[in-house]
C-alpha cells in the first residue's frame, strides 16, 4: 500500500513523526520512505561527532534546521580525557555554513569551539535562533562578541537578490553557555548586542567570569519582552538584582549573581519586592557566595517554584531546611550536602511532587565527614516523594538495607547514580559488598536507564545488572568487580546499553573480545586503568572495521611496550566515518594499517 | 605474515568460534595463554564457525549459564575463578609481566586530590566551588580576611570540633561579632542547644599552632589569628 501514496502525502504523515528513533525506523521501511524521510528531516542529533562526518550528514539530510552534536567522552568531565583529545566543531560549522543557510539551531556538548567557529556561526545562517553550548571550551569572549554583534540583522540589498525570498531576518532567541570554559578577554562583548535586538528568550552567562556591563545588561533585559530565562554570573552584585527583576517581571527562570552584600534593610526590602513582582518564576539558581540573611527575600516565591539549584550555595541546615519546606511544588532540587539528613526529612515531608534530587558533596576531599548526611536521608526522600525518578547522591556510607528500601519504595526510578566518596567502601553495617543492594535497584526499577555504581562490588552485582537491567542505556562503573566475568555479564546481558564507562576495574581482554559484536550496537565504551592489553586492542581494531579503537596513552606509543602490557585508556566507538584525521600524538587508532604495518 | 603476527586468522572475522575466549577455561585447568590470542585461540577454533554466529548462544559464554533454569548460574567448573585470592585471570595469563602493567594505574594518582577524577565531580563544579569557598579548604587561608563586619563577601570559614561529636563542622566567623555570639552558634550547630553553653570551653588554635583559650584577646585579634576551633567539655569538679 505504502508505495502508492504520493510523496506529498508521505511527507505530511512523516511530519507527525518526531523522535529520532521513530524517524530512523521510518527510513528503514523502503527506498521511497527513505527518500521522503531524508528530505523532510529537520532535526538531527549526533551523539558522537566522530561517528559520522559533516559530508555524510549533508549528503543524507539536505534540509536540516536544527543540529545537536556531542564531542568528548563523558569522563572528560572528570579530567580523565587528556587535553587536546579532539571534538572540534569547526569542520562541522564550515560544512553546514555552505549546505544549510537556513539552519536555526546549534546545540553542542563537550566540544572544542574556536572563536573562528563562532564567527562563522554568527554570519552564516540567515534565520539563526539558538546557540546552546554545554561544557564546551576553546573560545574567548571575542567569539561571543561576534555572536552578539550579528545576533539580529536584516538582509537587504544584494543578499535579498541572491536569496530572492522576501526580506529575511536573523533574530537570536537563545544564547546558553552552560558550564563552558570561556577564556575571558573582557566583559566588553556584552555591549555588542545591538539596540535593535529584542528577540531574546533565554540567556545563560553564568559561566563567564568577567564583569559584564551592568547598564548594557539592564537595557537588554528591558527591551526583550519575551525573555523567560536569565542566568547571571557572579560578577552581577546583589544590589543590582532588584533593578533587573523589575525590568523582567515575566521571567520564568532566574539565576542570581553573587548573592551577598552587607546586610541592610533597604536592600533586603527592595530585593523582596522585586522577587515578589515576578509572579511566573518557577526556577531559581545561582546564589553564589550566599549570605543566608538574604535568603528570606525569595520566600514569597517558594510555593510557585518547581526547580531550585542551590548546589553552589553555602547555606547550612536550618536556613536550608526552612527554604526547602516552603517549596511545596518543587520537582527538581540540586543541593549541597549541607542539607543533611534532617533537611532531607523536611524535603520528604513537604515536597510530594519531587522528581529529581541531586546532593553534591561540600567537602569531597576531607578525610572525615563535615556534615551529618547518611544513607538515611535518601531513604526518607524515597519514602516520602512518590514521583522521585532521578537521583544523584554523594555520601560517605551506604548499606544494602538502605538500597533495598530505596528500590522497594521507588520502583519508578529511571536514573540512579550513587557515589560513595571512598572507593570500594562496603556496606558499613555488615561489611559485605553492596551487590545485593544494587541488585535490588536493578531488579525492582524496571525502567532504569542510567546507573552509576560505587562502593565495594564483586562480579555478582554485574550478574544482577546483566539479568535485570534490560533498559539500562548508560552505565558507569568504578573500582568494582573481580574479573572478566563481571564485564561479560554487562555486555551480554544489558540489551539496551549505549554507553558504558569503566575505570579502575579488573576487566580485560576476554570479556571485551568475546563481546566485540556488541560494541557495534553501542555508541561508545570507555575503559581506563583496566586490564585490556594492547594486543587485544589491535585484534579488535582489525576484526571490527566499523569500530574506531583508540588507545590513549601518554607514556608514548603502545608499540614501544609489549603486546601484553595494559593500555592506559581505551575509547571504542562505532562509526560510519572511518578513522578520524585530527588525532593528537598520544592517541593511537588501531586499524589494519597498525596491525599489518608491523609485518 | 600471519605466522609472523601470530594471528592465524583465516578471514572469518568474528564468525570464528569464540570458544577460545570462553571464561570456562579459566578454572578448568586448560587455561591458555590468552594474550597470545593469535597462536592459540584464533587458530585453535578455526573451523567451528557457528559457535558464536549461528546459534542463539550468548557469545560463546553460553555455557556459563544454566539455560534450562533460565538463570545466570555459574557451572561448577568455573567456581574456582571466583574464589581465587587476589589473582586476576589476566595476571595468571601473563607470565611475562612487565613494569608497564601497573603504571597504567599508578599514573592515575595525583598528590593533592588522591585519584584523578574521583570522586566524580565535574572539574567545572570543583573550580567554582573552590572560588565560592564551598570547600572551605582546611582552614587557614580564608582566615583573617574578615573585618568582623556583618556579612562580608569573603566568608572566613574555620573548622570546629566538639568534644564527643564525630563530625567536624565549619563556621563562618565573619557573621559573628563576639565570643558569646560565636559560642551560641556553635552549641546550636552541634545540636546541644538544650545544654548550657557554659558546659563547654571554647578553645582555638592560632597560626603558630598553639591551642589557647578563647576570650583572652580582643575579638578582632582573635579572628585574625584563629586557625581552627574546638569546644571542650568543662571538667566537673
Amino acid at each position: 500500500m505504502a508505495h502508492s501514496f504520493p510523496e506529498e502525502v508521505l511527507e505530511h504523515v512523516f511530519s507527525f513523526v518526531h523522535t529520532d528513533k521513530d524517524r530512523n525506523s521510518v527510513s528503514l521501511v523502503c527506498k521511497s520512505w527513505y527518500e521522503v524521510e531524508r528530505w523532510s528531516r529537520r532535526r538531527i542529533f549526533i551523539g558522537n561527532c566522530y561517528a559520522a562526518s559533516p559530508g555524510i550528514l549533508i549528503r543524507r539530510f539536505p534540509e536540516v534546521r536544527s543540529v545537536e552534536i556531542k564531542g568528548k567522552p563523558h569522563f572528560a568531565d572528570y579530567n580523565l580525557v587528556p587535553e587536546g583529545w579532539g571534538g572540534y566543531v569547526y569542520p562541522w560549522i564550515v560544512a553546514m555554513a555552505r549546505a544549510y543557510p537556513w539552519l536555526e539551531e546549534i546545540r553542542l556538548k563537550r566540544m572544542v569551539v574556536s572563536d573562528e567557529a563562532l564567527e562563522l556561526v554568527s554570519k552564516s545562517f540567515k534565520n539563526f535562533k539558538v546557540l546552546a553550548m554545554s561544557s564546551c571550551e576553546g573560545f574567548t569572549t571575542d567569539g561571543l562578541a561576534a555572536i552578539a554583534s550579528n545576533c539580529n540583522c536584516e538582509f537587504g540589498g544584494n543578499e535579498v537578490k541572491m536569496v530572492y525570498f522576501a526580506l529575511s531576518e536573523r533574530n537570536l532567541r537563545e544564547l546558553d553557555l552552560q558550564e563552558c570554559d570561556v577564556d575571558d578577554q573582557s566583559g566588553h562583548w556584552f555591549c555588542h548586542f545591538p539596540d535593535t535586538f529584542t528577540s531574546l528568550v533565554s540567556l545563560n552567562i553564568a559561566c563567564i567570569e568577567s564583569d559584564v556591563s551592568l547598564p548594557a545588561l539592564e537595557r537588554l533585559v528591558a527591551r526583550c519582552p519575551n525573555l523567560r530565562s536569565l542566568r547571571l554570573n557572579r560578577a552581577v552584585p546583589l544590589e543590582r538584582l532588584p533593578n533587573l527583576l523589575c525590568r523582567a517581571p515575566q521571567l520564568v527562570e532566574f539565576g542570581t549573581g553573587a548573592y551577598s552584600a552587607e546586610i541592610r534593610a533597604d536592600v533586603f526590602v527592595s530585593l523582596t519586592t522585586a522577587f515578589s513582582g515576578c509572579k511566573y518564576l518557577k526556577g531559581l539558581s545561582g546564589f553564589w557566595n550566599v549570605v543566608p540573611a538574604y535568603i528570606p527575600a525569595v520566600h514569597t516565591l517558594c510555593s510557585g517554584l518547581t526547580c531550585l539549584n542551590l548546589s553552589y550555595a553555602n547555606i547550612q541546615t536550618p536556613d536550608l531546611g526552612k527554604l526547602v519546606s516552603l517549596c511545596h511544588n518543587l520537582q527538581r532540587l540540586w543541593v549541597l550536602d549541607f542539607i543533611e539528613d534532617s533537611g532531607l526529612d523536611a524535603l520528604a515531608a513537604s515536597c510530594k511532587d519531587l522528581r529529581e534530587l541531586r546532593v553534591f558533596p561540600s567537602d569531597p576531599f576531607g578525610p572525615e565527614p563535615n556534615v551529618s548526611l547518611t544513607e538515611q536521608g535518601l531513604v526518607s526522600v524515597s519514602e516520602g516523594c512518590p514521583k522521585l525518578e532521578s537521583v544523584l547522591y554523594f555520601c560517605r556510607q551506604m548499606s544494602n538495607a538502605a538500597l533495598t528500601a530505596i528500590a522497594n519504595n521507588r520502583p519508578n526510578l529511571t536514573r540512579f547514580r550513587l557515589c560513595i566518596l571512598e572507593p570500594r567502601a562496603p556496606d558499613y553495617l555488615t561489611l559485605e559488598p553492596l551487590d545485593v543492594g544494587f541488585g535490588a535497584i536493578v531488579e525492582r526499577c524496571k525502567d532504569l536507564r542510567r546507573l552509576s555504581l560505587s562502593g565495594l562490588l564483586t562480579d555478582r552485582v554485574f550478574q544482577y545488572i546483566g539479568t535485570h537491567g534490560k533498559k539500562i542505556e548508560m552505565l558507569s562503573i568504578a573500582f568494582a568487580g573481580d574479573s572478566d566475568l563481571g564485564l561479560h555479564h554487562v555486555l551480554s546481558g544489558c540489551e539496551s546499553l549505549k554507553k558504558l564507562e569503566i575505570r579502575d576495574c579488573p576487566f580485560g581482554d576476554k570479556a571485551l573480545l568475546a563481546n566485540a559484536p556488541k560494541l557495534e550496537t553501542m555508541r561508545s565504551l570507555w575503559m581506563s586503568s583496566c586490564q585490556v592489553s594492547y594486543g587485544a586492542c589491535k585484534l579488535l581494531g582489525q576484526k571490527m572495521p566499523r569500530l574506531n579503537v583508540e588507545v590513549i596513552d601518554e607514556r608514548g606509543p603502545p608499540t614501544s611496550r609489549s603486546e601484553s602490557s595494559f593500555v592506559e585508556k581505551l575509547y571504542i566507538y562505532r562509526t560510519v566515518a572511518g578513522r578520524r584525521m585530527d588525532m593528537p600524538n598520544f592517541i593511537w587508532k588501531i586499524d589494519e594499517d597498525a596491525v599489518f604495518g608491523l609485518s | 605474515m600471519e605466522l609472523e603476527l601470530g594471528l592465524g586468522i583465516s578471514g572469518n572475522g568474528f564468525g570464528v568460534g569464540m570458544k577460545g575466549f570462553d571464561l570456562n577455561c579459566y578454572g578448568s585447568g586448560e587455561t591458555k595463554d590468552a594474550l597470545d590470542v593469535g597462536s592459540c585461540l584464533w587458530s585453535e577454533s578455526n573451523g567451528d564457525h557457528g559457535e558464536y554466529c549461528n546459534s542463539e548462544k550468548k557469545r560463546g559464554f553460553g555455557e556459563a549459564y544454566d539455560r534450562e533454569q533460565g538463570k545466570f548460574v555459574l557451572p561448577r567448573k568455573t567456581l574456582p575463578l571466583l574464589s581465587w585470592d587476589n589473582k586476576q585471570p589476566n595476571e595468571e595469563d601473563d607470565q611475562t609481566d612487565d613494569l608497564d602493567q601497573n603504571s597504567s594505574t599508578s599514573n592515575n594518582y595525583e598528590d593533592e586530590d588522591g585519584v584523578v577524577g574521583w570522586p566524580p565531580i565535574k572539574s567545572w563544579r570543583k573550580k567554582l566551588c573552590q572560588k565560592n569557598n564551598v570547600y572551605g579548604g582546611g582552614g587557614g587561608e580564608g582566615v583573617g580576611g574578615g573585618d568582623g563586619g556583618g556579612g562580608g563577601s569573603n566568608p572566613t570559614l574555620v573548622k570546629v570540633k566538639m568534644e564527643g561529636v564525630v563530625i567536624t563542622r565549619k563556621v563562618d566567623l565573619s557573621l559573628h561579632h563576639s565570643y558569646q555570639e560565636l559560642k551560641d552558634t556553635l552549641v546550636e550547630m552541634f545540636g546541644r542547644g538544650e545544654e548550657n553553653g557554659e558546659a563547654y570551653n571554647l578553645t582555638y588554635q592560632d597560626r603558630e599552632g598553639d591551642w589557647l583559650l578563647a576570650g583572652d584577646v580582643p575579638w578582632s585579634c582573635f579572628i585574625e589569628s584563629v586557625h581552627r576551633l574546638k569546644l571542650l567539655r568543662r571538667s566537673m569538679e
